[in-house]
């Protein structure tokens, strides 16, 4: 059965084994045919060079022999790779080989003169059985290298298999694990090998992308169960109205209705907001004074409500200068302090400290404040502390995880930290690093981790994953 | 019919209660999951109406809880949740029907009509006492093949004495059976309803259906007569 995605293309093997093997054959022919031809080479040239040395010295036992006048017959007996040819005298030796040569040790061809005429010796190597074993040598080495070639090929393969097979069943149990079977994990061996550690990779991969998943869906479920929640009263109250027209108030309806509407198109709304942070979509930045910043923002949004300032004057030397989108951070303030209000028995206080590389804003109520152990769940998504949802306070459970989105993304954080001595209540501390406003003009935010590590680890708040 | 309806969303259980008012029924509520289980035993419903998502106890551990004591009413689950598993869980913990929020109203009332029926198969949908027709399912009732426009209270009253026909059922019976706990101003309001009642179905057809029995007690005959 061929999978999709791995099929064959032309004739190249498509596994790595396959290939690797190939390779590496290819690769020890050449060098075998190489080698192969080299010692042809030097052992034809060998076996030449002493057929002549053999010939050369004949010549001279031919030389000597008709010099001594011994007959033709003792000479071609005792010198048999010589060539002897008898021009008798007085009679033209036609071609440069009639010219009277010089003995030279390795001319190869001599002439004598005799008294029955003059004989010319040449030296005749015997080169047919060099060839003959050249020829022999020639077909060993191909059956060599051949079997040597069909040997290795094997080998190759076979210790292939050994090394890919624990990659092979990676890849098998790997394949097992589907969306629906996130928890499953890939086995790692014992050893500390290439392969333990890929498989160990894979694990931690697989550990992230359970993570992700599970968080989407709690966050689906609950987002679908916040949005269900107002459209169920919207849609029985409609359905009622119709069923009941003479018993119903119908301006009431409207106004009930729409106020549903707005609660639903506030969940959207946070909700859209929420998937954009998330999306790490960068957030427009532009240098913003904090101080003056969440002046103004009490100053406009909460004119006639409880909530005070605290905050020292800028010091120009110690810049309170912040790098961040106006309306995210503007919407990362109110919640917090629309948090504050909700829960507050008399007033909110807005603190801004300027430190000498952060602001620092808390935001403190004097209502009956978090308990400790849920300080860090209130900045889960859709969690209230309280019935809230039954009074209609309860707003759509999104704003302080809003809130500290906003701060992350800004490269800052968001804690709930015990009441200050004396007092009781939330308090809510944002800090967000100061910037250069020259140096960082016109860059862009990322919204960075959307997780970060609570400073301590708190017992029993392990918020909905 | 007495139903109790438990769900933290305010909003959506005055609703439902209006609603259902309106339909003859006895609607109760409570806002959290340890009120409904203390109402519930307090009282006998008819049906039970439960959202799962709820603080303190959700949905499941209050039918579980309810189903291990041995309450055996018929319990119609509400929840936001539409998941496979959770509808299953839901129907595993014990409960009757599953119903999944955003509903229609119109299938709430189809779904708690259903459950009351197959709780107590002598209630029938459609039930005949001589030329008198009486229709659970579209609250409608006849006489001799006329429509007689009734209330909801009214259907409801004379729906429970057609639950027992020539049997005495006492007003504290129909008090009980019709009107909710919040809302019981004594027996002479169950008079007030059978005199409406014999003004609609009885006297225009020159019938007296609807006998007083002494002891404070109804009769409906089962001839209609």
């Amino acid at each position: 059965m061929p999978e999709p995605g791995r099929r064959r293309t032309g004739l190249l093997p498509r596994t790595v084994r396959g290939r690797t093997t190939a390779a590496l054959v290819f690769l020890t022919m050449v060098a075998v045919t190489v080698s192969a031809a080299v010692l042809l080479f030097f052992v034809h040239a060998g076996l030449a060079g002493s057929a002549r040395q053999a010939a050369d010295r004949q010549l001279r036992v031919a030389e000597r022999e008709l010099r001594q006048g011994a007959s033709v017959e003792t000479v071609r007996h005792d010198a048999p790779d010589v060539s002897l040819s008898l021009v008798p005298e007085g009679q033209v030796v036609p071609g440069p080989s009639a010219r009277p040569t010089p003995a030279g040790p390795n001319s190869g061809r001599v002439t004598v003169r005799t008294d029955t005429g003059v004989y010319t010796i040449e030296a005749d190597p015997r080169l047919t059985s060099t060839r003959t074993v050249i020829g022999s040598i020639a077909w060993a080495l191909v059956l060599a290298a051949v079997l040597q070639l069909v040997f290795m090929a094997g080998l190759i393969w076979y210790a292939l298999g050994r090394v890919l097979r624990p990659v092979e069943s990676l890849r098998t149990e790997f394949a097992k694990i589907t969306a629906g079977r996130l928890d499953h994990r890939v086995p790692v061996r014992s050893s500390d090998d290439e392969v333990a550690l890929l498989a160990a990779t894979m694990n931690t991969g697989l550990d992230q992308l359970q993570r992700a998943v599970n968080r989407l869906e709690t966050f689906t479920s609950d987002a679908s169960h916040e949005l269900r929640g107002p459209l169920t009263t919207l849609r029985a109250r409609l359905e009622i109205a119709r069923m009941l027209p003479e018993q119903t108030d119908w301006p009431d309806i409207v106004d009930e209705s729409l106020a549903d509407v707005t609660r639903l198109e506030e969940i959207v709304h946070d909700l859209l907001f929420l998937a954009r942070l998330d999306a790490h979509q960068p957030l427009k930045g532009e240098p913003i004074p904090f101080t003056e910043f969440v002046r103004d923002v009490i100053g406009d949004l909460y004119a006639d409500q409880p909530v005070s300032l605290i905050a020292a004057a800028p010091v120009p030397d110690r810049p309170d200068t912040v790098f961040g989108g106006p309306s995210s951070l503007t919407r990362a303030l109110k919640n917090l302090i629309d948090n504050g209000l909700a829960h507050a028995a008399g007033d909110v206080q807005v603190e801004v400290l300027v430190g000498d590389d952060q602001v620092v804003v808390e935001v403190r109520d004097d209502g009956p404040g978090i308990p400790e152990e849920a300080r860090e769940r209130v900045f889960d998504r859709f969690v209230r502390l309280d019935d809230a949802r039954t009074a209609r306070s309860g707003g759509s459970g999104l704003g302080l995880a809003i809130a500290r989105d906003v701060c992350v993304a800004h490269g800052g954080s968001l804690f709930a930290r015990e009441p200050l001595p004396g007092r009781t209540g939330a308090r809510l501390v944002l800090a967000l690093p100061t910037a250069d406003p020259v140096s960082r003009t016109g860059q862009e935010i990322i919204a960075g981790q959307d997780e970060q590590a609570p400073p301590q680890q708190s017992g029993g708040a392990t918020g909905n994953r | 019919m007495r139903v109790l309806v438990i769900d933290d969303d305010a909003r959506l259980v005055a609703l439902l209660q209006r609603g259902l008012r309106a339909e003859g029924y006895a609607v109760d509520a409570a806002h959290d999951g340890l009120e409904g289980i203390e109402r519930a035993a307090a009282e006998a419903y008819d049906v039970i109406i439960l959202d799962v998502m709820m603080p303190r106890m959700n949905g499941y551990q209050v039918c579980a809880h309810l189903r291990s004591t041995g309450d055996r009413t018929p319990i119609l689950m509400l929840s936001a949740k539409d998941g496979d598993y959770d509808q299953a869980e839901g129907l595993e913990t014990g409960a009757d029907d599953y119903l999944i929020k955003p509903f229609s109203f119109v299938v709430l009332g189809a779904r708690l009509l259903a459950l009351l029926r197959r709780s107590r198969p002598e209630v029938r949908a459609v039930q005949h006492l001589g030329d008198l027709e009486i229709d659970r399912a579209a609250r409608r009732c006849r006489r001799a093949g006329t429509e007689v426009p009734l209330t909801g209270r009214e259907f409801a009253v004379l729906a429970c004495l057609a639950e027992r026909p020539d049997t005495a059922v006492h007003k504290t019976a129909v008090l009980d059976a019709v009107w909710d706990s919040a809302d019981r101003r004594g027996a002479n309001l169950v008079e007030v309803y059978v005199s409406a009642l014999r003004r609609k179905i009885d006297r225009p057809f020159g019938r007296a259906s609807i006998e007083t029995v002494a002891g404070g007690s109804y009769r409906l005959r089962s001839d209609g007569a």
